[in-house]
């Protein structure tokens, strides 16, 4: 009997210490009024610390949602006719490898710098996928005008 | 010890990891938070009174989920702490708050987001109206150690941002 409690008072806390490692969520929200139309231009900034070059699964990402105009670059590469300037945010946590721990995004207008859309992606270690699915996460309620998130 | 005992003890662990999970935070900002340290590059003189405007959504509460809790953002209290915050402001660079003055500056509150990789950081995201302009501004604060502290860091981001700008402090000083 004194063998299980003691295993219980170890195993409840690893439970409860475990689950939290475990955490996932998606938050999402497009400002009233305002639209990710297919008809305008794109442009995915780049940041100079992301050697992973995730700007190109953004804009993969982006092209199989229906954008068709998406381009990527750093600032001084942004075409003229820029309507949107997309803008993300990884954040890398290491648990035994490497692992995108947040994914933000967000879409803003380039003419007022306006913020039109953002979504955000949080996996950590246990619950952790790759660029391409925490990518496409943060996008997905974007693109899913149905079940609108605030 | 019993399997009843057991199970009892599970569900309890359980229990509180759920009740945790859900909890909510609701913290308000303060309007005297003062404005993050910048650099105002208006020349010291006379300057024609200002009205600072916010025309923030007043019934918007946005959730957005932090650690093990839930945020929720009222969006007019950050517009009306970042409107107090920038009349304390502008007051200090000798100007003076007026509401019938004819120069003004629109003050709206669009976004407040938590960003949490293991510690909060809060995102707001702002219009700011100037001579029938309208500009976005994002501020860019620093991780905090507490969601409370965090809101509060983004409020002096906020206001340090608005008075650093350059379009903003063109049309105080009608050099625009």
């Amino acid at each position: 009997m004194k063998r299980n409690f003691f295993t219980l008072f170890f195993l409840v806390p690893a439970l409860t210490v475990t689950m939290g490692c475990s955490i996932k969520y998606t938050s999402s929200r497009i400002m009233p009024n305002a639209a990710i139309s297919p008809e305008k231009n794109y442009f995915v900034l780049c940041h100079e610390d992301d050697a992973r070059h995730i700007d190109l699964t953004l804009v993969e990402e982006m092209n199989a949602m229906g954008l068709a105009n998406v381009t990527s670059g750093f600032e001084q590469d942004m075409p003229d006719d820029t309507d949107v300037i997309v803008l993300f945010e990884d954040r890398w946590m290491w648990d035994i490898t490497n692992y995108l721990l947040m994914f933000k995004v967000q879409f803003r207008d380039a003419s007022n710098n306006i913020l039109i859309a953002r979504g955000q992606s949080v996996r950590t270690s246990l619950a952790r996928k790759s660029v391409q699915i925490m990518v496409q996460e943060a996008l997905l309620g974007l693109f899913n005008t149905e079940a609108e998130e605030v | 010890m019993s399997r009843r005992m057991i199970a009892a003890l599970l569900m309890l662990a359980t229990a509180l990891l759920l009740a945790g999970c859900s909890k909510q935070v609701a913290h308000q900002p303060p309007t005297d938070i003062p404005a993050a340290p910048y650099h105002f590059d208006g020349k010291s003189g006379v300057f024609e009174p200002i009205r600072i405007e916010d025309v923030t959504d007043k019934d918007l509460i946005i959730t957005s989920p932090c650690t093990d809790k839930i945020y929720k953002a009222k969006l007019s209290a950050f517009g009306e702490a970042i409107t107090s915050t920038l009349e304390h402001e502008f007051v200090k660079n000798g100007f003076q708050i007026s509401p019938q003055a004819e120069k003004v500056i629109q003050i709206e509150v669009i976004d407040v987001a938590m960003a949490w990789p293991k510690m909060p950081r809060c995102d707001i995201d702002m219009v700011i109206g100037i001579n029938g302009q309208r500009l976005g501004l994002a501020t860019n604060a620093k991780w905090s150690t507490s969601i409370e502290k965090a809101v509060d860091a983004a409020i002096a981001d906020a206001a340090s941002r608005i008075l650093s700008n350059q379009e903003v402090i063109n049309y105080l000083l009608n050099t625009q």
